[in-house]
């Protein structure tokens, strides 16, 4: 039996065709999701990843019904922008608060127990990622200001590392550790 | 990426950018991202990690603290962002406890608490924890008028509130903590921790001057937040007072010995 022609399928098979004359599809899509994401978390942070599959979703469906796109990731900025546009008006209409009612800065966030409690998580979860790591995060995130740049900077140079490389390891670094850190606080923490 | 690029990244994720100025790093987040020192969207990343870095050690003006209040901890998943962050300020500053700085051993962690008896100290930390969010309240403006949920607190308008923190210690001795109260606060979030837990045991909690009983609390189950088993109340200031203060917590109509922390609280002028 043959698919039908409107599968939910047949759009994204449209996508990652047209995304992999320039890169790797799967590359390319996952690429593209997390600058969607990026997008829409400077404008509606709760709903990123849900605004951003839709945004590819409606690209897909326009691959799929023959539209040509030059450049995938211009055309998708532009679906997010119409996508945006539509969340503002339905939240506007909802009178949703700017603000997320249910976060201050509560005293919650000086609270001893949880500081101590995540400080206590870090440590673990550094232990288990070697010395190695645990030099590099102190070192790549001790420094603020206008000292920050130039520390990494340095700390590039003495690891024989270019600055992107060494960004991109640190960020990978970090959300392993954050992600280690969160699976340890949750399963006690009536807070998080 | 140079410094005023770092600049101009932090100002686009804080909505302190110029309309056009934003369109324009949009498209460039979506076009060819080689940028000369690579990834622009890595790039945007990591300046919105160490916003919240900034944010979460306190070095951000008042303006700059709402607006990532506003735009980057929206979020659950943002809330544990910053609670990593502080943990990480905490850590990358080799900022002594200041129970280390007593010369007392900070708390083992579990992993390593396995055939040893586990030791604690006393540590009233929150005066300087609590002065400082209370710091931050009024910095970002809030005050008087935080918002306040705590679990078990009935109040339904905003009031300030300094939470007190006191850890359970073998040594605590009869030496008075000093305990500053912040000027502004009108209710004391109390924890206290237990030292020797017992899930569904109930627990009291008393605070006296000498022997004059000044408040007390049934019925309060046990919480936890990572190895630490506490239990909390919420009081007015003007109950707890200032002046020589005894706190005792013991599980509810035991005889056993009641855990007490000996304060002095006073007023800040």
């Amino acid at each position: 039996m043959s698919e039908p022609a409107w599968s939910e399928r047949a759009p994204f098979d449209a996508l990652f065709v047209r995304l992999a004359r320039d890169e790797p599809a799967q590359l390319g899509y996952e690429r593209l999701r997390q600058r969607l994401i990026q997008f829409f978390r400077l404008h509606v942070p709760p709903e990123a990843e849900d605004l951003a599959d839709l945004a590819l979703d409606r690209l897909a469906r326009r691959l799929h019904e023959g539209v040509e796109v030059d450049h995938p990731q211009r055309y998708a900025l532009g679906v997010a922008r119409m996508i945006l546009l539509e969340a503002r008006t339905r939240l506007a209409r909802q009178h949703l608060a700017e603000q997320d009612p249910a976060w201050t800065d509560r005293p919650d966030a000086a609270d001893a127990f949880r500081l101590e409690a995540a400080v206590t998580a870090l440590d673990g979860c550094l232990d288990r990622l070697g010395e190695r790591a645990r030099t590099l995060m102190l070192s790549y995130y001790g420094a603020d200001g206008a000292q920050r740049i130039r520390a990494r900077q340095r700390l590039a140079r003495e690891l024989g590392s270019s600055l992107n490389a060494l960004r991109n390891r640190a960020l990978r670094l970090r959300e392993t550790l954050e992600r280690c850190v969160r699976e340890q606080l949750k399963t006690v923490d009536p807070f998080t | 990426m140079t410094i005023a690029d770092t600049d101009n990244l932090r100002c686009w994720l804080l909505h302190q950018l110029a309309p056009a100025q934003a369109e324009a790093l949009e498209e460039r987040l979506f076009a060819d991202d080689a940028t000369q020192d690579g990834s622009f969207a890595a790039t945007l990343r990591e300046a919105e990690q160490d916003l919240i870095d900034d944010y979460a050690s306190g070095r951000l003006d008042a303006t700059d603290r709402v607006a990532v209040e506003r735009h980057l901890l929206q979020t659950a998943q943002d809330r544990s962002r910053l609670a990593f962050a502080r943990a990480l300020a905490r850590k990358a500053s080799g900022n002594v406890h200041p129970a280390q700085q007593a010369g007392r051993r900070r708390p083992v962690p579990a992993a390593q608490r396995t055939g040893r008896v586990r030791r604690r100290r006393v540590l009233i930390g929150a005066a300087l924890a609590a002065s400082f969010a209370l710091a931050l309240f009024v910095l970002s403006g809030i005050l008087p008028h935080t918002q306040v949920t705590a679990p078990d607190s009935m109040a339904t308008t905003a009031v300030a509130t300094q939470t007190l923190t006191l850890l359970a210690s073998a040594q605590r001795g009869a030496n008075e903590q000093e305990i500053r109260i912040a000027r502004g606060a009108q209710q004391i979030r109390l924890q206290a921790e237990v030292a020797q837990p017992r899930s569904g045991e109930y627990y009291e909690l008393r605070i006296a001057e000498g022997a004059q009983p000044l408040f007390a609390a049934n019925g309060l189950p046990l919480r936890q937040t990572g190895p630490y088993s506490y239990v909390e109340v919420t009081l007015p200031v003007n109950q707890l007072g200032s002046g020589a203060r005894q706190i005792s917590v013991q599980p509810q109509g035991s005889a056993a010995a009641a855990f007490v922390w000996n304060l002095r609280t006073t007023f800040d002028p």
